[in-house]
């Protein structure tokens, strides 16, 4: 580990619990509470190298810790052995999402040299706001001259499936920007296939897969490391020694497992096993969580998602159907990995893309042999639907084994064989913009799916302003939010965080 | 095995983890844990350099043409390996820069021409002929030596590749071009997928996750896209294309950390799934094969 844990106080501990994604933590509680493991040491440094990297992960996965992490180590105030400097740019901007061709062009220019300008305000190097991109990249060349140092970007949130209004501008961005100065790196999620015509994926970057995977040798020790630094108290209970109690090294890498590898999942689910486990973490805590997960979390998730996603909307109910059927197959024979032919996958294509990007399944195999013939990509599959689908939903000490190695039986679903048989393919909508900001205003209140939503007073409130959809109040500015009675500046920051929950993935 | 031996798979199948283990307990005892550890360090740098000889030149026996040019090739190319970085080679990590870019690049064409041979002989067998000639010049550009565009990349266009009009000549060669992808790679890496999927123990690591996660039909653009950004960068240093100081800025510690490694990607993955090749000559068996791609997974 890079960092060795700093004890968090109770309040820091009750804080940081709400906290889910790197992006909304401060840059000093970030390097606090954020622990990277080997194998992210090697992407960080891959990240820091020239040459251009596409990071690919689902929701959850630790993108914009990586990336963050990265711009932190190399920022214009870091050592000056560093031979690059790096800068995080979220493309978090909603005027982006709308745009393409010269528009986007202009507004990304406009959007990065004025993040630039921010992050080098505490250093006397300057950077002009420019209009295009042959000025952008000027701008660049002078500030690596200026500094004798290669400037690395960092574009967080750049490609989403189901935004592919900007895609294809982004990418021509992308691939021309670099230079023997600059660097371009970008996160963006799976199921993003839309490159545009002058992209080409395989030689125009490299892409990196950072989803954690229980075979890592490091796996274990990495989510250890991240319970102990925001849990300590559940730390201290798995190395009590109780007899009942589970080892720190078993709990983390089940729950590890169970979610995926996913961070923000395992952050949810050690919010879980906190509320069940009093004196000790066995088995009944850990089955309670996966249920509860289960419930709150993964279910709640595609609804969250469905209305993200542009013309691939339908695709999210198909993704209930497909989940709910495959999930009950591979429970029957308690396997945590399946194999699908590849020509139902291709049937499917965004559904799965989906189910990835939710964490509902990982693909670890792109290619696998079957029984009866044919090939298709193994997928894991998340513990907490997997346990919801098992008899009883009980976690028994022999399934707690079977699941906590990679021995589980892999399950088989073949091309002519009767599952999802009745469920319908989606067919994409004919859509510009996304659902959600259409929806009312009232959907932000505070439920599964947005967990830490607005209150019924917040909600009346805005409505008696005028503000009638989630669009209304993302498109506002901060002097129309704060001039809504009992709306200040904290309040403001936190519709903001709400608001950008519901819009961004 | 010393440097200028004959590849041996059967030394690779030692675990690194054992011999890593000898190395911690004996370092702890001064100066005789001193030379254990310089020991220990050589024997790990043989049997890596060897994994990844045998890996990509096989195991050539005999005293045939191509057996020969295979044990040069074997040869030159740990020489050439000794020359990277650790944990590959034996330079520092604060070597020359320019250096490093240099035997990373000799390295790939050196394993692709090796690859080549196997799978081409033909094509390696004139020019090594040629070379024999008293009329050789190495002074003189010779149209028959194996290129970078041509014969690992193919140049031109090359589909559809089954029109019927179509004729042999015009079909490319080119170890990674579209024909050798079709008739040698693709069964080849359906073979070695399906063998390390069934390995045991479980053959783990960031560049066996890497190659899992293509398909049959990614494999071979994701391979050439890699190749070719790895050869372009390395060739930047060598063609001496900076002509402003940005030299310590391209090729920082990081950069070349990651063009080795990339390089060392691109010659461990083909020179595995080569071996699943039916008709190429020389290959080891399976779990010398996968013993050898463990190493560097």
């Amino acid at each position: 580990m890079s960092n060795e844990p700093q004890p968090l106080s109770q309040q820091e501990q009750e804080d940081y619990a709400l906290v889910l994604a790197a992006e909304e933590f401060e840059i000093e509680a970030f390097a606090r509470v954020h622990k990277f493991s080997d194998s992210d040491e090697v992407i960080i440094r891959k990240l820091s190298a020239h040459g251009p990297v596409l990071l690919q992960g689902g929701r959850g996965t630790g993108k914009s810790a990586l990336m963050r992490e990265t711009g932190r180590r190399l920022s214009p105030a870091a050592a000056s052995k560093n031979a690059a400097i790096a800068i995080y740019i979220s493309l978090r901007h909603l005027p982006l999402l709308r745009a393409a061709g010269s528009e986007y062009q202009r507004l990304f220019s406009v959007w990065v040299s004025e993040e630039i300008q921010r992050r080098l305000q505490d250093s006397d190097l300057d950077f002009d706001t420019v209009q295009d991109i042959s000025s952008l990249k000027r701008e660049l060349a002078n500030l690596g001259q200026a500094t004798g140092k290669r400037i690395v970007l960092l574009f967080d949130d750049a490609a989403h499936i189901g935004r592919e209004t900007s895609l294809e501008t982004f990418f021509d961005i992308f691939r021309t920007l670099p230079s023997d100065s600059i660097s371009c790196k970008a996160a963006i999620y799976p199921g993003v296939t839309e490159f545009g015509a002058r992209f080409d994926v395989y030689n125009d970057a490299t892409v990196l897969d950072i989803v954690k995977n229980s075979e890592q040798s490091d796996f274990e020790e990495h989510f250890a490391a991240v319970l102990s630094a925001r849990y300590p108290r559940l730390a201290e209970l798995a190395e009590s020694g109780r007899p009942s109690s589970l080892s720190l090294g078993k709990v983390s890498r089940f729950l590890g497992r169970a979610v995926l590898g996913n961070h923000r999942a395992f952050i949810f689910a050690c919010n879980a096993l906190s509320a069940f486990s009093d004196d000790s973490i066995g088995l009944t805590a850990l089955q309670r969580t996966l249920v509860r997960l289960a419930a709150s979390h993964y279910w709640p998730l595609l609804e969250e998602v469905k209305p993200k996603l542009g013309k691939y909307t339908p695709a999210a109910d198909t993704a209930t159907e497909v989940a709910e059927e495959m999930f009950k197959f591979c429970a029957l024979s308690e396997s945590s990995s399946v194999i699908i032919h590849r020509a139902v996958v291709a049937r499917y294509s965004k559904v799965f893309e989906i189910l990835e990007y939710a964490g509902f399944i990982a693909r670890r195999e792109a290619s696998r042999a079957m029984k009866s013939g044919g090939r298709g990509p193994r997928y894991d599959l998340n513990l907490c639907n997997l346990l919801e689908c098992v008899s009883g939903s009980r976690l028994t000490r022999r399934l707690f084994g079977v699941w906590s190695g990679d021995g589980s039986a892999v399950a088989q679903i073949h091309r002519g064989g009767d599952h999802f048989s009745t469920i319908a393919v989606p067919v994409p909508e004919e859509r510009a913009d996304l659902h959600v900001f259409e929806m009312p205003i009232d959907s932000l209140r505070k439920s599964d799916v947005y967990p830490y939503g607005l209150t019924d007073r917040k909600i009346e409130e805005l409505q008696k302003s005028g503000f009638a959809t989630i669009g209304d109040v993302a498109e506002a500015s901060d002097h129309e939010l704060l001039s809504v009675d009992t709306v200040g500046e904290v309040f403001l920051d936190r519709i903001r965080s709400i608001v950008a929950q519901a819009v961004w993935m | 095995m010393a440097r200028g031996g004959r590849p041996d798979p059967g030394a690779s199948r030692e675990r690194p983890c054992d011999i890593g283990r000898c190395h911690t307990a004996q370092s702890a005892g001064g100066v005789k844990g001193a030379h254990v550890e310089r020991a220990v360090r050589v024997l790990l740098l043989r049997l890596e350099v060897t994994a990844l000889a045998s890996l990509i030149c096989g195991s050539p026996t005999g005293t045939g043409a191509l057996a020969d040019t295979l044990q040069h090739l074997a040869t030159a190319l740990e020489d050439l390996r000794l020359r990277l970085p650790r944990p590959y080679g034996e330079q520092d990590e604060d070597a020359d820069p320019l250096a490093i870019p240099f035997a990373a690049r000799a390295l790939l064409e050196l394993s692709c021409t090796a690859m080549i041979a196997r799978a081409d002989p033909f094509r390696v067998l004139v020019v090594r002929m040629a070379q024999q000639q008293g009329s050789y010049d190495p002074a003189q550009r010779h149209a028959a030596a194996i290129q970078w565009q041509g014969d690992v990349l193919s140049s031109g266009k090359t589909a559809p590749l089954w029109d019927p009009t179509r004729a042999p000549s015009s079909m490319s060669r080119a170890l990674l071009g579209d024909y050798m992808q079709e008739t040698l790679w693709r069964p080849a890496y359906v073979r070695c997928i399906d063998a390390i999927s069934m390995a045991s123990p479980r053959i783990s690591g960031e560049r066996v996750r890497e190659l899992l996660a293509k398909d049959e039909r990614a494999f071979i653009p994701w391979i050439r896209g890699q190749a070719q950004a790895a050869y372009s960068e390395a060739s930047k240093g060598i063609h001496h294309e900076f002509l402003t100081s940005s030299t310590a800025r391209h090729y920082d510690s990081a950069t070349l950390e990651q063009l080795v490694g990339k390089i060392i990607t691109v010659c461990s993955v083909l020179g595995c799934v080569i071996n699943f090749c039916e008709h190429v000559p020389f290959r080891p068996d399976e779990g010398a094969t996968l013993a050898a791609f463990r190493r560097f997974a």
